[in-house]
């Protein structure tokens, strides 16, 4: 009788599990799940500027800022090769400023496989706003009429700054290969990441002018190309059947 | 965590491994463990080195496949619930887990968040009863200051079950002493520690069970009193350990007598031999080594 009552229990108690698991994928990209991750991110950057890393990092998102600011202030057509180079500087600090997480311990840690892949992508939403915001201030100081800053925005800094994103978090362990169990790790990551990046700078370079089907065409790609990969990096951070000690 | 919930954990052991094995690759590291281990229970694992203590530490928290078997913490299946396996256990390795370039206080703020009972007060005040500085990086850590913040760390989220690899390798004596006592001060009814270690002496004084495993399997998992049942050293004469050859696991020739050890089966042994209860390492050097 008592262990009839105990089996209900654990019954109930499953599928009020289950329940709750079928809308955990959801519940992962919350706007309170979002701001615990910017909140985590903003003690990450604080603590790290206690370090020579985090400080190399700092340094590096300022003077890729002011290079950047003194390249486009006032101009209508910056140098692209030299803004590109001053946002990979911007990108790369952030990315010595948020990435101070020991990759092993995220393992040890109590969350599903799922939880981890969606906090991942928290954690690139937060660099790509952050980058975002650096680009919108480029644009803002160039010397630019509204329809041209808002198709640089919508067509260039938006795809590029999701690529800049992108590129941060493919540096966490499960995406790279492995010679010793390559058959379960799917070999597809660097592929994909080179597409990201060659397909960003094409369209950030490529300035063939505002009516340019050419233009449109690369930022549809570039949009499409970056939607796919943090599709896939999800994918792979939650799907993939791989465990750290076969990595 | 409702009555009914903590009813029907209570009647769960804390941890069990049913027939668990773990692979790396295409090659199986462990096979074949059974193990149960009760609430409040201190258990050591022993083994030499590649006995496959690590591999089972990494199948317990997540780190390796479970390719046999399974491993249940409170009755909940590691294989289809790892995280909520993970909220019950603390983690104290000797590895470079927890080595962040973050300050103790901080890196327990971030990673405590992941965890339903974590308590920062809780880890500030342990960190003041084992003398951890907060402020300081945790890479920058001396060896014994790590360990204990990663201890801190793992009872300041209440965890049933606490896993500790090898933690006092490279400690001095006396900081051994004082981790051991600490591990024996905060063992309670509701916590259990699994601590693999070479320091046989220290778990004969404070364990209660001891699992011993051996190029990927299990040899035993008995309490201390059953060890002292089953097993025995025997010294004598070389007839009289020619007596016991049925009940021998292994031999030795001294200078002037013979040494064995027997598994009894809790049946007694002639009383003409001279019979004393084994020493871990004894157990390690007769069922693992060669002579």
């Amino acid at each position: 009788m008592r262990e009839n009552r105990i089996d209900s229990v654990s019954n109930i108690e499953n599928n009020r599990r289950n329940e709750a698991g079928r809308c955990a994928g959801w519940k992962n990209f919350s706007p309170a799940k979002f701001l615990s991750t910017g909140q985590e991110m903003l003690v990450e950057i604080r603590a790290s500027l206690y370090t020579a890393r985090g400080r190399m990092g700092f340094v590096l998102v300022l003077a890729g800022i002011i290079w950047g600011l003194n390249e486009v202030r006032g101009r209508e057509e910056p140098e692209p090769f030299v803004l590109a180079a001053a946002l990979m500087w911007v990108a790369m600090g952030f990315a010595m400023l948020v990435t101070l997480e020991n990759n092993k311990l995220l393992y040890l840690l109590p969350v599903t496989r799922k939880e981890f892949a969606a906090m991942q992508i928290r954690r690139m939403m937060w660099i790509f706003l952050m980058i975002l915001g650096v680009m919108t201030l480029f644009l803002a100081c160039m010397n630019l009429k509204a329809p041209l800053f808002w198709k640089n925005l919508f067509l260039k800094a938006i795809p590029f700054s999701g690529a800049m994103s992108i590129y941060t978090i493919a540096a966490i362990k499960p995406v790279k290969e492995s010679p010793q169990t390559g058959k379960k790790i799917y070999q597809l990551s660097n592929v994909v990441i080179i597409l990201v990046l060659v397909c960003c700078f094409l369209n950030f370079l490529v300035f063939e002018g505002f009516w340019s089907i050419l233009d449109w065409i690369i930022a549809v790609i570039d949009y499409g190309i970056n939607i796919f990969t943090v599709g896939y990096l999800y994918w792979k951070f939650g799907c993939a059947d791989v465990y750290y000690d076969e990595i | 965590m409702g009555r009914k919930e903590t009813e029907f954990n209570s009647l769960q052991p804390l941890l069990q491994i049913e027939h668990g094995g773990a692979e790396r690759g295409d090659t199986f590291w462990l096979r074949e463990v059974n193990l149960t281990l009760e609430p409040g229970t201190f258990m050591g694992v022993i083994g030499r080195n590649g006995a496959g203590k690590t591999t089972l530490f990494h199948m317990l928290c997540g780190l390796s496949r479970i390719s046999q078997g399974d491993v249940r913490i409170e009755g909940i299946s590691m294989k289809q619930e790892p995280g909520r396996c993970r909220q019950k256990m603390g983690m104290i390795f000797d590895d470079e887990y927890f080595r962040l370039d973050l300050s103790a206080k901080y890196a327990a703020k971030v990673y405590g968040k992941y965890y339903e009972n974590y308590s920062q007060e809780a880890f500030l005040s342990y960190c003041r009863k084992f003398e951890v500085d907060i402020r300081q990086n945790v890479r920058k850590m001396s060896k014994g200051n790590y360990m204990k913040f990663q201890l801190a760390f793992a009872l300041a989220h209440h965890p049933r079950l606490i896993l500790m690899d090898e933690p006092e390798a490279g400690l001095d004596p006396v900081f051994r002493r004082e981790w051991m006592n600490m591990l024996y001060d905060i063992l309670d009814d509701s916590c259990s520690i699994l601590f693999a270690t070479h320091l046989t002496e220290e778990l004969e004084q404070y364990a209660d069970a001891v699992t011993m495993v051996s190029q990927g399997r299990q040899v035993f998992s008995l309490t201390m009193p059953e060890i002292e049942e089953q097993y025995r050293i025997v010294r004598g004469s070389k007839e009289q350990l020619d007596c016991l050859k049925k009940h021998l696991i292994g031999r030795r020739r001294m200078e002037y007598y013979e040494e064995g050890l027997c598994r009894t089966e809790g049946g007694e042994l002639p009383a003409e031999v001279s019979q004393s209860r084994p020493a871990l390492a004894q157990l390690m050097e007769y069922l693992d080594g060669k002579f």
